[in-house]
Parts: C-alpha cells; sequence; structure tokens
C-alpha cells in the first residue's frame, strides 16, 4: 500500500514567484533556506508524489460556480496568472493516485468537486515552484479549498478530509510515498485597507496552537475573529488544517517565521515530523 | 441587483481582459446587460474600490481588476491602497522614509496628470 510519509505547510506568497527581492534580504534568504529544507526532507523520505493543499483567489473559479472542495484528478498545468512571470507549463500529476482519493471521497461521504483538466493558482505554483520543480520524478496532486472566496468551507470538514485523505492514501495498493503539503498565510489582508499588516501575536498563538496540534483550538477560532485580528488571508489556516489532520501524531519543526510586510503576509513554513 | 452581480462583473474583466476593455471604452454601454440598482451601479462605474469594499464586493476582486482597469506598474499597488484608505496611503509595507515620500510624490504628481487629461477628454477617468 503506498505510505504517507512527509507533511509540511508553507506560504504561497505570490511574490516569491514573482518578485521576491521586494522584501527584505535576510528575511527572503531565511524563507529560501526553508525551502531549502524542505527539498532536502523530501529526498530524504523518498517522497514520489505530493498533495498540495490550496485555495482559489478568484482567479479560477467564479461567481457561477465555487467549489467547497476540489481534486485535481487528470492534466495539470499552471501558473493560471500571467503576472507572476512564469510560463505556463504542464506540472505532473498521479492521476492513478488523485482518482483512487477521489473515488475514496465518494465512498466516505466527499463529494469533491473534480477537474480533470486544472491551471492552479500560485497557491499550489508556488510551492510547486519553489519544492517540487527542483526535485526529481515528485508528482503533484492539487487540492483546493473554499478559503479564501466565501461561501468559506468549514473548519471542521477540513480536518475530516485531512483523515479522508491519509486513511485513502494508505488503502491505495501502490508504493508512493506521499507527502501533504498545505498553503497559504498566517495574517494577512489581501486587497484590504490593511494590506501589508502582519500580526505578529496572532501568528505565533497560531504556530503555538499548530505545535501542539490543538485542532480544537482552532476549530473554535471564529471566522469574524480570523477577519478582524489576522485579515481575509488567515482564513488560509484550513489549508493546513488538512495537513495536520492527516497526521495523527507529530513533532513540530518551524523552519521559519518571517513578518514580510512587502510580502504582505506573516510567511511560515513548517514540517509535521512524524512520530516514530 | 447584489453583491453577486458586481463580483461577476469584476471576476469577468479578469476571466477575459477584453470585457474590461469595452467597459473602459463604453462603460454605460457595457453595463446595460447587467441587474444593478442606481448605487450599484454608480460603484462599478466609478469603480470606486472603497464603496464596493464596504458593500461586501470581495477585496480580491477589487485588488485584481484595478491593474485591468488602470495599468500594472510599480505605483499600481500604492494608488490601490490609497483608494482603499479613503485617500491616505498608509506606509503599511514599512518602506523607508525616503522611499515611502517617493512613492506619495508620485502618485500624487501621476493622479494630476490623470487628472489633467480627463479635463481636456484625452483620457476616461473612472473617479
Amino acid at each position: 500500500m503506498a505510505n504517507l510519509v512527509g507533511a509540511f505547510c508553507t506560504a504561497h506568497v505570490p511574490l516569491i514567484a514573482s518578485r521576491p527581492g521586494v522584501a527584505d534580504k535576510k528575511q527572503v534568504d531565511h524563507v529560501m533556506e526553508a525551502f531549502g529544507k524542505i527539498r532536502a526532507r523530501m529526498v530524504d523520505l523518498k517522497i514520489d508524489t505530493a498533495i498540495v493543499v490550496g485555495d482559489d483567489h478568484y482567479t479560477m473559479f467564479g461567481p457561477h460556480c465555487l467549489p467547497s472542495m476540489l481534486i485535481g484528478i487528470g492534466d495539470v498545468d499552471g501558473p493560471h496568472e500571467e503576472w507572476l512571470g512564469h510560463e505556463r507549463a504542464p506540472i505532473a500529476n498521479n492521476p492513478a493516485l488523485a482518482e483512487h482519493i477521489m473515488e475514496y471521497g465518494f465512498d466516505h461521504g466527499f463529494d469533491w468537486a473534480v477537474a480533470k483538466a486544472l491551471s492552479i493558482d500560485h497557491s499550489t505554483f508556488v510551492p510547486y515552484l519553489k519544492i517540487i520543480k527542483e526535485l526529481d520524478d515528485v508528482k503533484m496532486i492539487p487540492v483546493y479549498l473554499a478559503a479564501g472566496v466565501a461561501p468559506l468551507i468549514k473548519p471542521k470538514r477540513c480536518v475530516q478530509l485531512g483523515e479522508m485523505i491519509a486513511s485513502a492514501v494508505a488503502d491505495y495498493p501502490g508504493d508512493e510515498r506521499v507527502a501533504i503539503i498545505g498553503t497559504g498565510g498566517l495574517s494577512h489582508w489581501v486587497g484590504a485597507a490593511d494590506m501589508g499588516k502582519v500580526n505578529e501575536e496572532f501568528d505565533h498563538e497560531m504556530i503555538d496552537m499548530i505545535r501542539r496540534r490543538d485542532i480544537d483550538a482552532m476549530l473554535a477560532l471564529t471566522d469574524e475573529y480570523v477577519l478582524e485580528t489576522a485579515g481575509n488571508g488567515a482564513y488560509e489556516y484550513r489549508n493546513w488544517l488538512v495537513a495536520m489532520a492527516a497526521v495523527k501524531d507529530y513533532e513540530l519543526d518551524l523552519l521559519c517565521y518571517e513578518p514580510i510586510s512587502p510580502w504582505v503576509t506573516g510567511t511560515t513554513l513548517v514540517e509535521f515530523k512524524f512520530a516514530a | 441587483m447584489s453583491v453577486n452581480t458586481i463580483e461577476k462583473i469584476l471576476w469577468e474583466f479578469g476571466d477575459d481582459p477584453s470585457r474590461a476593455k469595452a467597459f473602459l471604452k463604453d462603460p454605460d454601454k457595457y453595463l446595460a446587460q447587467f441587474q444593478l440598482n442606481e448605487e450599484e451601479y454608480r460603484m462599478v462605474r466609478n469603480m470606486d474600490l472603497k464603496a464596493m469594499d464596504e458593500y461586501g464586493v470581495s477585496n480580491l476582486l477589487g485588488m485584481m481588476v484595478w491593474p485591468l482597469l488602470n495599468g500594472n506598474n510599480q505605483l499600481m499597488a500604492f494608488d490601490y491602497l490609497r483608494r482603499m484608505n479613503h485617500g491616505d496611503l498608509p506606509n503599511n509595507f514599512k518602506l523607508p522614509g525616503w522611499q515611502f515620500r517617493l512613492i506619495k510624490m508620485s502618485l500624487a504628481i501621476r493622479n494630476a496628470w490623470v487628472g489633467a487629461l480627463s479635463l481636456v477628454g484625452l483620457r476616461k477617468s473612472l473617479n
């Protein structure tokens, strides 16, 4: 059977792909070193497939159709946004495993939206660019949640989704070694009057909750509190919940935290190291 | 007539930039295809970012369409932020003082220039 052997979370700030140099060099270097550490761990763990959990920013999906959760089972390319400054190019999926996870979800109460051909936005493209693309033969299964555009997916559902994905991987008859990568925030105000502000206190509280795997505390956060305290971009902790929930027992390795106002984001990368 | 229709209009600009061009060419003709009440029509016709924000329109869309309608240049993000703050530009990006002052001055010159062009009919001003 396939094995879930790695779990990470990373920022997906679009400026990482387009203009990283607008931020302080020391902070940028720290973030890039952390991406390098994730790449090294992916190699150590012999990972061949990464399930990357992102959220649309009203670029891929429009008011006519807003999926709560979506899995890409077929052709993938990216990035969707021309302004990222990267030519759109094919990205290798693992369609057999993706289809298995889709079917397993259908059988266990998860009525995914499904993309047979998907152009990914920066939320999964940035981790692809900085981690997967630089490794040999690692495939990527994109998963998208409604964590940026309302109506938002319920955090509790994200926990259930992470648990289901872990079970689906374990149920797969292949020999894949799989990682799950949650993406996004912490605090950031996207397109709002406070854009550029970073709430370090909130970010550290969130990191502490993640360190303790205190899912109950994260589920107790209200959308109103998160919006007021950490901005609309902080809703993306939903993507992180999926990765956290997929690993029952972990030790957090905080690879970096940088409050980067020019990137408009509290920028964090972590590994969930599996308990022995 | 709702936030949803405004979001549809803005999203379609991003999805098909030729729609943004058609809007810029003749806003009233373009908007005739949508159901908007008087206030919604004014907000979109004038691309009043702050009013749309307060009305509940997604900030993701406001930020996406602003460069489509106004050109994607180095000042765009600051111009957007200024409009979202009732005309006052905060230094949210924590720029050095000299750089922040330079940007504020550049924005003031640019906006005066755009205003002058609009006055003599050489540029269609959105607001």
